[in-house]
């Protein structure tokens, strides 16, 4: 059986914990997920540092939201980051479920923690329907 | 010294000409790529692991189809604290007379002497 490699690990564990706080929590946690300087960017919307990522993402209107992951890659990058390409479904509160796509970069700190330095969100409703 | 923003905000601008460049060479003459790779990029196209540039190259060349288009729907950039550049595009292509599919792909750029090199990449057909 072939192992898992350490950054596939790593960023499972990262995008499970991400969803998971996303979906089940309050949001108020999720800005400890980002390295200090982290940028994000919702829909085409550029937010840099944590407080700014924090206050994004806890201010979003809906009620309830939930992440169904279709397919995740993991890759390593040459100066030891983690690159994550994410696509799935959401659906908040009672709208009809949509496609998103969301990109992560992961880098560790000094005493091994792993944070999301670089973070791309986008829904799927920008496509022509094929 | 620069901003963050000012940064971001070159960085929005560099990616945009090179995806826009990529999938322009990419439809036209998709062998040329091969130089805007390195010996140890990375690419995985659709979970498909490609190593390095004549790996990557090979793999482009011999995709299946003699036309493809390639039109982005969404792009965006971002600088990673390494100076990268991270970019996420959204669009739809047509190989051949097929019908029109969706796809997701993901870019890392680094610059090396005057250029910027495809790093990581990483694409995947999402309808």
């Amino acid at each position: 059986m072939a192992e898992k490699e350490i950054w596939q690990t790593i960023g499972e564990g990262f995008v499970q914990a991400y969803y998971q706080q996303f979906d089940n929590t309050d949001r108020s946690s999720l800005g400890l997920l980002y390295a200090d300087g982290a940028c994000l960017t919702w829909e085409g919307q550029p937010f840099h540092g944590r407080a700014a990522i924090s206050g994004k993402l806890g201010s979003l209107p809906f009620k309830r939201i939930k992440h169904l992951i279709t397919e995740q890659d993991f890759q390593p990058t040459i100066d030891s980051c983690i690159l994550i390409m994410v696509f799935g479904q959401l659906q908040a509160d009672d709208d009809p479920p949509m496609g998103f796509h969301q990109v992560f970069m992961l880098k560790s700190a000094p005493n091994g923690a792993w944070a999301c330095t670089n973070d791309v969100f986008r829904l799927g409703i920008h496509n022509i329907p094929v | 010294m620069f901003s963050q923003k000012q940064h971001q905000e070159e960085a929005q601008q560099v990616g945009s000409q090179f995806v826009r460049y990529y999938y322009n060479l990419f439809d036209t003459d998709r062998q040329q790529l091969q130089n805007l790779y390195t010996p140890e990029s990375l690419l995985y196209w659709h979970g498909e692991v490609c190593r390095g540039s004549t790996q990557i190259s090979s793999g482009i060349t011999n995709l299946p189809f003699n036309k493809i288009v390639h039109v982005i729907t969404t792009d965006d950039h971002q600088l990673t604290p390494q100076n990268y550049i991270l970019s996420m595009v959204i669009g739809q292509l047509q190989m051949d007379s097929n019908r029109p599919v969706n796809f997701h792909e993901t870019f890392l750029l680094k610059k090396e002497s005057q250029s910027w090199m495809l790093i990581n990449q990483a694409f995947r057909f999402t309808s």
